[in-house]
């Protein structure tokens, strides 16, 4: 179990109190420290990051109203609040659409009316694609490949892994480890090389 | 938030292959919420993850490898990756570059369906709203079984009051008879005079501060002496001003009022 994160805690609380009390630091203090991660996981939900914005700010202004005006049961758990708020918001958008019949019945449609969110999409899968083949290259054991093929596309448990090919947890970790740092490597390189507008869509 | 747990247990690998229990999983994204370092390190391991996938799903489609392992009977996540090992040790990486950029657009990872997700969303709420009901019902159903075995535990000085019934209309002054609560959960006992018992059974309306209906029964038999005894759980009892409507129930006919108790319950 993922031990809890006192400090969060600690200041959520204490943000969600300073907010009730009114105070507008506090309302500042609140957007930027989660706005990163609301944002993220938007992106997620919606596939869409013009949509994504606008979810962002209207979930903000949502969350602001309500801390205003009452103190939450769980103050200690603003993160969760306000995640589960953009949900919310997300799947509001998205019943607001089926209720229209943007979507057809069957299915989405396979791309956006904006072509932009696919485009970059397809950037971003290219850039991970060739990024993998060349670590996969790099990588000097034939072991090691099998150890980040069988985690991450068959999906096998780590001990099933570690049993198989007679590693410690500890190996398997490091062997994980590398292969991603190499990874973030080769994809910051790539991104360097792509063009200004496209690393400020990404 | 413990990053050496995070790294030593693959939290955010297990997190996009949906292997994270629930509670982990809250805990976990909350983590994300306001931790960067979480957060690129999920980007990462999403980038890594499909990137592979890709690879993998290139090379088994361009090789045909897959569907002869697939007949084989392998589970499909265990022929890509085999097959992905194969190639990737037999071929030179350039040829399978450009297997891999020729295919790109047929072979992409499908996106997730947005409805899909929804659902599933809506679905982890009502499962959350679930859990949080059978929380609220199980503390409401251990606080009454609380009063209940205190209840059934034989009790001493049980508050005990007689009641004569209201001479005239219902008035602006406080009832005159008064009876303390109990401070736990207990019994306390009515006993109404009802002077001229002529009816065979009776029903009877417990009333609370603003005539609120807190309890209502009927067939009750009063005693020889014209005295209908009622034990009541103290729980049912608010404190204030509390009233007892008594109606006679002849054997034909509607109720008729044969009397009314007012009393002050004080906590």
């Amino acid at each position: 179990m993922i031990p809890p994160d006192l400090e969060e805690a600690e200041r959520a609380a204490a943000i969600a109190r300073r907010i009730h009390a009114g105070d507008a630091d506090a309302e500042r203090e609140l957007v930027e420290r989660y706005s990163q991660g609301l944002l993220y996981h938007l992106r997620q939900m919606t596939r869409d990051p013009s949509l994504a914005d606008d979810l962002h700010q209207e979930t903000f202004r949502v969350v602001l109203l309500r801390l205003r005006s009452g103190a939450l049961e769980q103050p200690e758990k603003l993160a969760g609040f306000i995640l589960r708020t953009g949900r919310n918001m997300a799947l509001g958008d998205y019943r607001r659409h089926a209720r229209r019949g943007d979507f057809a019945p069957a299915e989405l449609p396979a791309e956006p009316p904006d072509p932009t969110p696919g485009q970059l999409d397809r950037v971003l899968r290219r850039e991970a694609a060739e990024a993998v083949q060349q670590l996969i290259a790099e990588l000097g054991s034939e072991r090691d490949r099998e150890i980040l093929l069988r985690f991450h596309v068959a999906e096998e448990e780590k001990e099933t892994i570690c049993a198989d090919l007679g590693l410690t947890t500890l190996q398997f970790n490091v062997v994980l480890f590398r292969a991603r740092q190499r990874f973030k490597e080769l994809v910051e390189r790539s991104r360097q090389g792509r063009s200004p507008a496209a690393r400020k869509r990404a | 938030m413990d990053h050496t747990y995070i790294d030593d247990h693959q939290i955010p690998e297990r997190y996009l292959m949906g292997r994270l229990d629930p509670e982990e999983r809250e805990a976990f994204e909350e983590h994300t919420m306001v931790c960067a370092e979480c957060l690129e390190r999920l980007e990462l391991a999403a980038g890594l993850r499909s990137g592979l996938q890709q690879t993998a799903a290139v090379a088994a489609v361009g090789t045909g490898l897959l569907a002869a392992l697939a007949r084989l009977g392998r589970s499909r996540g265990m022929a890509l990756a085999f097959t992905v090992l194969l190639l990737v040790a037999l071929l030179p990486s350039g040829l399978l570059l450009r297997q891999m950029r020729e295919q790109q657009r047929l072979l992409a990872a499908p996106r997730p369906d947005p409805r899909q997700e929804a659902e599933l969303q809506s679905a982890r709420q009502a499962l959350a709203d679930q859990r949080l009901q059978t929380e609220r019902e199980r503390g409401e159903k251990d606080r009454l079984q609380g009063e209940l075995s205190g209840a059934l535990r034989p009790q001493a000085n049980t508050p005990i009051l007689a009641l004569a019934p209201e001479r005239s209309a219902p008035g602006p002054r406080p009832p005159t008879q008064r009876i303390e609560l109990p401070r736990g959960p207990g019994w306390i006992v009515l006993a109404l005079d009802l002077e001229a018992a002529e009816y065979p059974r009776y029903q009877v309306r417990l009333r609370g501060p603003g005539g609120a209906l807190l309890w209502q029964g009927d067939g009750f038999e009063p005693d020889p002496q014209g005295t209908l005894t009622l034990s009541l759980p103290s729980t049912l009892l608010p404190p204030g001003d509390l009233s007892v409507e008594v109606d006679g129930l002849p054997a034909n006919g509607k109720p008729v009022r044969a009397a009314r108790f007012a009393f002050r319950a004080a906590g």
